[in-house]
């Protein structure tokens, strides 16, 4: 239905009041939210970082460790006196967990160990395995001379699959002092027996060059008692884990108490410095444990914001509706005493006609009375049907009965109505009749619009003296014209009129009585007949033209 | 030693083989007792020919309970993998918890599990609130993957806090399962285990049911000079558990350093049973400790070149070092090897040291078995088959030789084993027997 009630109109603009802050609220929250993420995402981030960072602190520690440690190592081996040196080495090795196989380069790149003669199988392999390494003196020069301008990885010989670094306490001038002898040191990464291996070469002032060839399972051993077991939790990896990747990106070790699935991928990751290049660590936790509980408080306090606004629509909604009703209550008792007078009225204005018809011609005094009860109660009747119409538009209880009938037959039906008061207050009637066909339309219809225009114009326009009535009949329409020539209506109030209980004010209307719903209720009938009643502009007096549809249903 | 060697001559004149303790000065008799036998001591004459040379070392019975027993540091490494849930991680807590309460507050105990992380359930501790270990053991729920590599790491590491020369420092580690965190390939691990050992770290590997990794177990505990066991049902934890803490606390020496130099012209070609270094003609190896009243040997081949009959000739000085841990010392001892040569067969034959010419053929054999696996491994049943019938006819012939039961023993083991070798559906679980069985034969492992 085009119309929409007052009573929707309030709803709606009560479920928008509500909603639309909600919107707004949970925009705005959103956004707030979005912001938080990035912000948390970011200290996340940090925080990931951090914590690998002190991994790879702890393992780079280890190697620092190992090179101050072998260096030391270096300077025994090379005091040895010549003849005790093969023996020394293959005790020490005995005896070292992490050290396998050791080389000993001369300043002429001879190897002094393990020795031409008297060798063991382990040493053979050993010699064969790295000929590449000791027989490239260049590998140990190179990056001697390198070590002040580039710390960075230097790769060398791909083709060997060779690859040296400078080590990290090489690049620390403390040691300078420690090992005075020293001039320089360094990782060589191999690859024997489908694995990277790792070899730490010193080489002192005397150019010579002790490499050192380290357990690759020890070694890891190691570097994995230097990472926290499961048990301990107060490194805060409660809902996180980290793994430690080799070069294969095949898991070593992992800690923490988050189940990592497979395939899944990190929220961190750190590369490793060199000698262990290519290791990697990998951080994991759930993803949006941070966000989660500010997502809630966030939800929390909109559901709460929201729920206030909803309490206080209904609230309103409540109050409206009672005075709504308190409203209705009181129509439907207007419409109830409209009712009851209704009746008596009728009775009293059918007893006064029948009066008149029964008085003599010469009770003329009788007679002007009883036209003033006629008249009067004629005006009332029209006055309750007009409170009783507006109650029942208010509950669309209006029905149009069309009836074949001729429409000037009707127009002089309710101007003979009219006739007697008009014509008391000198008012003429002036009618152009264009309408006598016979077409569809509802009376009383009719008749109650015309009521209510003409007895607007004996009210307000009895100055003019005059009231011109045009009918005429268009296609589906007819067109009924009442114009008066009264003082016509302001201009500022022209469209205002047909509102309900709107009255013009003015000297003109002062004093008089009225409701101010008769052109609302002639309007509406209008429209209901399927035409409309409007105010047409005309130079003297008001003009309302009423054009209504006439075609059968 | 020069000193030592015309003494020796004299007192060997009947005798072929010598045993010598270079430190009379000490009152007390060492714990153990060295002795170097050749297994054929008369040799042919004018030819050349390999020998068998038995270096054996037998801890002698002490009277524990009068002596100070060696301290302990063990950790027990329990895997606790999704596949140990149920009845194994039961009994693998009962039996831990059980072996525990052998210990006394003078020994040292850790546990550590492992599933795809690592946990240590004890810190290294001294054994003085047993309940207390218990409970906390109790927890212990399966679950996960399995990083054995970690698990033994950090196992290590508990020995570490509280390693010395004068306890027994092991690690027990229990697995039923096939390492899948970390490294995993039996050299990676046999790798680990020898770093262990050089530290005087032995690893005790127990496999469990039939989902572990034999290669890995055994390599791991030979490197490290610990002991192996199958264990197909979890109630014979329990006993494995008893039988190695038996053996943890009967250790009477540690770091036993041989050094074998072969003299005369004579050539090494190989160690059998164990892992040994040869540089020249000198043979260097080591095992981490012996028990009292077992015997733990090894077998030496050795290459020698022709002598004149009549002719006597040193084949090998041994010398042996050790840390004795009752008195808490050093001590050394050595022995040499001395061949005779003469024309007559008979001779030879007659004057055959039957025990070690037993324990060379046994360790031949049982060389020739893990061969045989090897070529199982490849696929090469009939091969496996054939090295095992050629072991067999070997040992058929020597025992007939020597006229040993123990040896005929061990031919029928060694048929057995070889149609074990055929049956597919079998083989996984024959061959965790198999490779204990050979383990323990090489390392003479008392249980």
């Amino acid at each position: 239905m085009k119309h929409i009630s007052t009573q929707q109109k309030i709803k709606i603009i009560l479920i928008l009041l509500i909603t639309l802050p909600i919107c707004l609220l949970a925009w705005l929250s959103f956004q707030l939210q979005k912001n938080e993420q990035i912000v948390q995402a970011h200290q996340a981030q940090n925080l990931i970082e951090t914590r690998l960072k002190a991994v790879e602190r702890e393992l780079t520690a280890y190697f620092e460790q190992l090179e101050v440690q072998l260096r030391s190592d270096h300077q025994t081996l090379a005091e040895l006196p010549q003849n005790q040196s093969t023996d020394q080495v293959r005790n020490y090795l005995r005896e070292s967990p992490l050290i396998q196989n050791i080389f000993i380069l001369s300043s002429t790149g001879h190897l002094l160990f393990p020795p031409n003669i008297q060798t063991s199988i382990k040493e053979k392999s050993f010699i064969s395995q790295t000929k590449s390494i000791w027989s490239n003196p260049e590998l140990f020069e190179s990056l001697a001379s390198h070590e002040e301008t580039s710390p960075l990885p230097s790769t060398i010989d791909r083709s060997a699959q060779l690859e040296a670094y400078v080590s990290p306490v090489s690049q620390k001038k403390a040691v300078a002092s420690f090992a005075p002898s020293i001039l320089s040191s360094g990782w060589i990464s191999w690859f024997s027996e489908n694995h990277h291996r790792l070899l730490f070469w010193v080489k002192d002032s005397t150019n010579r060059v002790i490499g050192f060839d380290l357990n690759r399972m020890r070694m890891l051993s190691d570097l994995i008692n230097r990472l926290p077991d499961a048990t301990q939790l107060h490194n805060g990896l409660n809902q996180s884990a980290i793994q430690l990747l080799d070069d294969n990106s095949s898991v070593l070790y992992q800690w923490g108490n988050y189940q990592v699935a497979d395939n899944e991928q990190p929220l961190g990751t750190r590369y490793l410095s060199p000698p262990l290049a290519n290791w990697k660590v990998n951080y994991f936790s759930h993803k949006a444990t941070a966000t989660i509980s500010t997502w809630l408080s966030t939800l929390a306090g909109s559901l709460a914001f929201g729920l206030t606004l909803i309490g206080l629509g209904i609230y309103f909604y409540r109050e409206h509706q009672r005075e709504m009703q308190q409203a209705q209550q009181r129509v439907s008792f207007v419409n109830q005493v409209s009712h009851e007078l209704k009746t008596p009225l009728t009775n009293i204005r059918m007893y006064a006609e029948l009066m008149a018809e029964q008085l003599y011609e010469e009770d003329q005094q009788q007679k002007r009375y009883i036209n003033v009860i006629t008249g009067e109660s004629l005006r009332l009747s029209r006055l309750i049907e007009n409170v009783l119409n507006f109650s029942r538009s208010q509950r669309n209880a209006i029905k149009v009965n069309k009836a074949p009938g001729i429409i000037d037959e009707c127009i002089k039906n309710t101007i003979i109505a009219f006739e007697a008061t008009l014509h008391n207050k000198g008012i003429l009637f002036d009618v152009t009749y264009g309408a006598e066909k016979t077409v569809y339309f509802d009376k009383s219809i009719i008749e109650q619009i015309l009521n209510n225009l003409l007895s607007n114009a004996e009210k307000y326009a009895h100055t003019g003296k005059k009231i011109h009535l045009t009918t005429l009949l268009e296609d589906n329409q007819c067109k009924i014209t009442v114009q008066d020539y009264g003082p016509g209506i302001p201009p500022a109030a022209q469209k205002k009129i047909f509102d309900p209980f709107y009255r013009v004010s003015s000297k003109l209307t002062d004093g008089i009585s009225g409701t101010g719903i008769g052109l609302s209720i002639a309007r509406q009938l209008a429209k209901l007949h399927g035409g409309n009643l409007i105010l047409i502009p005309s130079e003297v007096g008001a003009c309302f033209q009423l054009s209504i549809n006439i075609a059968p249903n | 030693m020069s000193l030592k060697k015309p003494f020796a001559r004299i007192a060997i004149g009947l005798i072929s083989s010598l045993v010598l303790l270079t430190q009379p000065a000490n009152a007390k008799a060492p714990p153990v007792n060295l002795s170097v036998d050749l297994a054929t001591p008369v040799l042919e004459a004018e030819k050349a020919q390999t020998a068998f040379v038995k270096i054996s070392l037998t801890g002698l019975q002490q009277d524990i309970e009068k002596l100070q027993r060696t301290p302990t540091n063990i950790t027990i490494v329990l895997d606790k993998s999704g596949s140990m849930q149920g009845n194994k991680i039961r009994h693998a807590r009962e039996a831990a918890i059980m072996a525990i309460n052998q210990l006394g507050p003078q020994d040292i105990v850790s546990v550590v599990t492992y599933d795809t992380t690592v946990s240590v359930v004890v810190p290294a501790t001294k054994v003085i609130n047993k309940n207390n270990i218990a409970t906390m053991i109790r927890q212990i729920r399966a679950n996960g993957s399995t990083a054995l590599f970690a698990g033994v790491s950090k196992g290590a590491d508990e020995l570490r806090k509280y390693i010395s020369a004068n306890r027994v420092n092991r690690v027990i580690l229990l697995s039923d399962g096939l390492a899948n965190v970390g490294p995993q390939s039996p050299s990676e691990l046999g790798q680990l285990g020898a770093s262990l050992a050089k530290e005087g770290i032995s690893v005790t590997t127990i496999g469990l049911g039939l989902g572990y990794n034999e290669d890995l177990m055994t390599q791991l505990a030979g490197f490290s000079d610990g002991n192996h066991a199958f264990v197909e049902n979890a109630q014979d934890l329990a006993k494995i558990f008893q039988s190695e803490f038996g053996d943890v606390l009967s250790v009477i020496a540690q770091e036993v350093n041989i050094e074998i130099r072969c003299i005369n012209g004579v050539r090494p070609l190989r160690i059998l049973g164990r892992e040994g270094e040869v540089i020249g003609n000198k043979v260097r190896t080591r095992l981490n400790q012996l028990y009292s009243t077992q015997e733990k040997y090894l077998i030496l081949e050795v290459e020698i070149p022709p002598s004149k009959a009549g002719q006597q000739k040193d084949i090998a000085s041994v010398q042996v070092n050790y840390n004795n841990m009752l008195n808490k010392k050093q001590e050394q001892l050595s022995g040499l090897a001395i061949a005779r040569f003469s024309q007559s067969k008979q001779e030879v034959t007659e004057s055959i040291n039957k025990k070690a010419y037993e324990d060379s053929v046994e360790q031949v054999a049982n060389a020739a078995s893990i061969k045989a696996i090897r070529l199982r491994d490849e696929g090469n049943i009939p091969a496996a088959k054939a090295a095992l019938q050629q072991s067999a006819d070997y040992l058929a012939e020597e025992s007939k030789r020597v006229d040993s039961e123990k040896l005929r023993v061990q031919q029928e083991e060694v048929l057995d084993d070889a149609t074990a070798l055929e049956s597919e559906a079998d083989w996984n679980k024959n061959r965790k027997r198999l490779k204990e069985k050979q383990y323990k034969r090489a390392k003479q492992q008392s249980y």
